[in-house]
């Protein structure tokens, strides 16, 4: 009687490590779905730097799309591809000098992926663009 | 059939069974997980794109667990992929201190409430130089640069030995971010213009060791040299005469101009020991020669960390030069190992260097005496045991345990 009720108990807690173990990868398999995309835009699209970083910060936009950079802050920005500080992952993304405050700059994006950037100036400032 | 009296301690054993397993399952899958996603960024084809792919999980891991977590990701990465540590571990560390400053200090502007574990002093505390040089970058009086200072010595010095001088470093790099933003586009390429002001500034830090206002001193330096590396605000590496520009420096500025200038001899020098000095020997400045050699060397041992038959080969090369300078060339690979390492592992390829027979030939005492002095840079006491053990000798050991 004793052997039996010992073995019963092992077998339900190796059980009940299994099924948890099971149970655990299970749920955190699941990784909630892919980030939802912002909606994808085309023609001449606007993104400002604020006080607060990009808005929008992230745009999803068609190959041969422009993207207009200007600031309402009181300082000099630059946009410019990831890497900071030498801009590599897209090096033709970047204006190569600072950006008066008033001043806007365009660029064309004609090479599909997905492009983070920052502003040099401040690089804490980030965001990100698909090109569709 | 069961009898019913088992059925409440099975069902309870059971029920034990999963609340045990199931935190080691979620753990289990999340390493599983990121170490997929992190060879999944490894599929890109260029580098900076690789980069740029962990970053994000570096970031994720930011986001989710603090610093630490990041560290955790940024060291799998580091451990994994030799392309990550080769490719400017300072700079990446860099990266992630500006993160720090944006995602858990602005908006909130209490230092007290971020946790700097010990692994935050990797890859020669980069973290803290991203992090201060925004901070300060923001906040550009010298006020508030003692202050911060002031409260991070007073939190992590037991722990973090150099947390102060990196703290004056990294405010150095915010002055002149700062100056930068200031000046027009015709004062690009013009030193004084851009040095002036944030060194009169470094001088006024009252309170300070003269070590600290070299410090910050540097850190204005740095960020210059790499405007310079980068042709960008009308600054240009002269790979002929590097230290011309340093020569019409203000005298109490011209030795932290020499050190930043050196930083980047690598390229000057072809990664190679010998070439290095000779560069070196052509030097103006006699008294800052050794300096320079050493900051020269671990830079080169930058780009070469990961790849232990580059970095021997380095080694190899320091046997062609002068014995003098060879002991020197030894203790500077010990430098750049450790202060390029994986976060908390710094320890392991250096102590390789000082074992090495073609150093223990030649006398290896100043090769353990610097690894022990820079010990206490990266590691808190109490685990300083394993990294101390393999130093030969007791008066090197006795530094190690307690500098």
């Amino acid at each position: 009687m004793m052997h039996l009720s010992s073995s019963v108990l092992t077998l339900g807690a190796l059980a009940g490590i299994g099924c948890g173990a099971l149970l655990g990868f299970i749920v955190f398999s699941y990784d909630g779905g892919s980030t939802a995309l912002p909606p994808l835009q085309e023609g001449k699209i606007s993104i400002m730097l604020t006080d607060d970083g990009y808005v929008p910060r992230d745009v999803r936009i068609t190959r041969g799309s422009i993207v207009e950079f200007s600031t309402t802050r009181d300082r000099p920005h630059w946009p410019a591809s990831n890497l900071h500080p030498d801009h590599s992952i897209y090096s033709e993304f970047d204006p190569k000098r600072p950006l008066e405050p008033a001043e806007v700059w365009s660029f064309t994006f004609d090479r599909p992926g997905v492009w983070n950037y920052h502003d040099h100036i401040r690089s804490y400032f980030t965001g990100r663009i698909y090109v569709e | 059939m069961l009898n019913k009296k088992y059925l409440i301690p099975i069902l309870g054993i059971v029920g034990a069974g999963l609340l045990v397993s199931v935190p080691f399952a979620l753990d289990a899958y999340h390493s599983y997980s990121l170490d997929k996603k992190i060879r999944s960024c490894a599929e890109s084809e260029a580098s900076s794109s690789r980069i740029d792919c962990w970053y994000d999980l570096i970031r994720n891991g930011l986001l989710a667990g603090g610093i630490a977590e990041a560290m955790d990701v940024f060291s799998r990465v580091y451990e994994s992929h030799d392309d990550f540590a080769n490719s400017g571990c300072h700079t990446h560390a860099h990266w992630l201190g500006d993160r720090v400053y944006y995602d858990l200090y602005r908006g909130q502007n209490d230092l007290s409430a971020i946790e700097f574990p010990q692994s935050s002093t990797a890859c020669g505390y980069g973290l803290f130089h991203g992090f201060l040089e925004h901070l300060i970058q923001d906040n550009s009086d010298i006020t508030f640069v003692r202050k911060t200072c002031e409260e991070l010595k007073g939190r992590l010095e037991g722990t973090m030995r150099d947390i102060g001088t990196i703290c004056y470093h990294g405010a150095g790099h915010g002055l002149m971010l700062a100056q930068g933003e200031k000046l027009t586009k015709e004062s690009y390429g013009n030193i004084a213009a851009y040095t002036r002001g944030p060194i009169e500034q470094c001088e006024a830090l009252e309170g300070v060791t003269e070590r600290e206002m070299e410090e910050c001193k540097e850190g204005l330096y740095n960020v210059i040299t790499q405007w310079m590396t980068l042709s960008q605000y009308g600054f240009e590496y002269d790979y002929e005469k590097p230290f011309t520009i340093c020569d019409a420096e203000p005298e109490n500025a011209q030795s932290a101009c020499y050190y930043e200038i050196a930083q980047k001899l690598d390229k000057v020098a072809s990664f190679d020991p010998v070439k290095l000095a000779e560069v070196v020997g052509t030097v103006k400045r006699q008294d800052l020669r050794t300096m320079i050699f050493g900051v020269g060397m671990a830079g080169i041992i930058q780009s070469r960390v990961a790849d232990e038959e580059r970095y021997m080969e380095t080694l190899e090369r320091c046997g062609l030069i002068d014995e003098e300078l060879f002991l020197k060339c030894a203790a500077s690979i010990v430098h750049g190992l450790m202060e390029h390492g994986s976060p908390q592992q710094e320890f392991r390829r250096a102590v390789s260097i000082c074992a090495h027979p073609l150093v223990v030939e030649k006398g290896a005492d100043r090769c353990w005496r610097t690894y022990a002095e820079r010990v206490g840079r990266f590691y808190a006491p109490q685990d300083r045991g394993e990294v101390c053990e393999p130093i030969p000798d007791e008066k090197n050991r006795e530094i190690c345990l307690t500098q």
